[in-house]
């Protein structure tokens, strides 16, 4: 006699199986959590850049205090700050400082960062740095796409609920700006579109 | 329909060998960060998973915080549950031993009992290992976190990625031998070093978690190491459920696919020694992939 297979059994350890595996290879990975604030200046010009102003999460600052802040009085000096950038940040540079740029639908590599600066709050860390990205505006609108992630996904960058998205100098210009998942670009293998700040501006 | 639909799923079981980067970008230079193989799921879910992820963490701190000023032990508890569960999280991402656990089980023929005891000595040795390395790090050696963390997570790489490609290399001949001898004891006793669950879990475990450090790290920078090495242990311990619900997928998958020849010797003896082979060739392939990216 044929012994019946419990196939519900199986199932059930199939689906239990997905609900692990399905999400995981990606789901869950990034150590390190980051809030971004993102400041467009703009000059008589037209786009000058990004101010960037990262936040970190708690155990990540921790980590970072615990070694560089070396006095241990919970602020950072220059030479602490000087520190930070060549062995905390510098590394990423490769990755465009996780800052990934599009004008005009074309990538725009963030090859180097001005006036970066570390600070302590609270225990809480903080990276501001600047990406300079001239563009000059005309009469026809210029599109710009900024989107934060690391393509590596150790670090999970992501816009706070409270206002995030700032301007400078824009009153000679007419600008939109939006806040939307970015359809035309998939990362962490291939499974999200990434928040991306899409901006167009012209002159006035 | 459904031995078709079953076999797929074990077989993206099978080739589920996606592993994530253990080096900090931050604090680790580029040429040292190997490269992230791709994973052939693909889901939108992770981002709320993420989410839930970031908010245990908030919530982790918060409470380590409250347990230090208000001295009492209410917030352990929940610290406990949370850490648990970000265990059961995190272990999910990639890397944490889940390939190889899997691949140990089709390919040694462990009773349910030593199945079990891989998935969960992997998930807790990978946990253990970070506590001790904090440990040792903070208390013994006095040194910088950041860069130890580096340095103990390349020279631990390499060790466990050295010993995974040795164990899928003799798993794998020993699988060829198989088809010759039809399983001999002998062939099972030589091979029983790379079968044995402490020598697997040890191999794949070696490589501190890098969120048992931060967890560990945070408490510490609070004057609460035991609360820290409690945690430590709570987020292995939800490692472990997670891994040891893979092994048994994997078990069962392999069971059922077993099962359905049952009544065919010949298929039945090709299927296993088939799965024997391909797992042993992926766990060398994988750990010599991972060995020569980071070399």
């Amino acid at each position: 006699m044929v012994k019946q297979i419990n196939y519900n059994k199986y199932i059930v350890m199939v689906l239990l199986m997905l609900a692990v595996i399905g999400v995981g290879p990606v789901g869950s990975h990034p150590h390190v959590f980051i809030a971004q604030e993102t400041k467009i200046i703009f000059d008589e010009n037209g786009l000058a850049g990004f101010k960037i102003h990262w936040t970190f999460d708690e155990m990540f600052s921790v980590m970072i205090s615990e070694d560089f802040d070396e006095d241990k009085n919970g602020r950072l000096d220059k030479r602490e700050i000087a520190i930070i950038k060549e062995k905390a940040f510098g590394y990423i540079a490769p990755h465009n400082y996780y800052i990934q740029l599009k004008i005009d639908g074309k990538p725009f590599p963030v090859k180097f960062i001005k006036d970066f600066n570390a600070t302590l709050n609270n225990g809480k860390l903080s990276y501001e740095f600047f990406i300079p990205c001239h563009v000059t505006a005309v009469k026809t609108a210029k599109k710009i796409v900024l989107s934060p992630y690391d393509p590596e996904y150790y670090s999970a960058v992501y816009f706070p609920d409270k206002k995030h998205l700032f301007l400078k100098n824009q009153d000679p210009f007419e600008i939109e700006t939006k806040v939307e998942r970015d359809m035309s670009t998939l990362i962490y293998y291939e499974t999200v579109n990434p928040l991306a700040i899409f901006f167009k501006f012209c002159l006035k | 329909m459904k031995r078709a639909l079953l076999f797929c799923i074990f077989a993206f079981l099978l080739l589920n060998l996606s592993t994530g980067s253990a080096h900090n970008p931050f604090t680790s230079q580029p040429e040292k960060s190997h490269k992230v193989l791709a994973s052939p799921v693909k889901s939108r879910l992770f981002v709320k998973i993420v989410f839930l992820q970031h908010q245990l963490r908030e919530k982790m701190s918060f409470l380590i915080r409250e347990a230090k000023s208000e001295k009492k032990i209410a917030p352990i508890f929940l610290l406990a549950m949370f850490a648990f569960l970000y265990g059961v999280i995190h272990s999910a991402g990639p890397g944490h031993g889940k390939a190889v656990a899997l691949s140990y089980i089709l390919s040694c023929k462990p009773k349910l009992s030593q199945g079990l005891m891989v998935g969960n000595l992997v998930a807790l040795t990978h946990g253990f290992s970070g506590i001790f390395f904090v440990l040792l790090v903070k208390f013994v050696l006095h040194a910088s976190i950041t860069q130890s963390l580096e340095t103990g997570t390349y020279i631990t790489q390499i060790i466990s990625f050295s010993l995974i490609s040795l164990m899928g290399v003799i798993i794998f001949v020993r699988s060829l031998l198989n088809w010759f001898k039809k399983g001999s004891d002998e062939i099972q006793r030589q091979g029983w070093l790379f079968a044995n669950p402490f020598a697997t879990a040890f191999s794949v475990g070696l490589i501190p978690c890098p969120g048992v450090v931060m967890v560990m790290l945070f408490a510490i920078s609070l004057g609460l190491t035991g609360l820290g090495i409690f945690l430590g242990v709570c987020i292995a311990a939800g490692m472990a459920s997670t891994i040891t619900l893979i092994v048994l997928a994997g078990m069962s998958g392999k069971s059922f696919i077993l099962r359905l020849s049952d009544r065919q010797k010949r298929l039945r003896y090709i299927l296993e020694y088939s799965i024997e082979t391909l797992a042993g060739l992926l766990v060398a392939s994988l750990g010599l992939v991972l060995l020569l990216a980071n070399l």
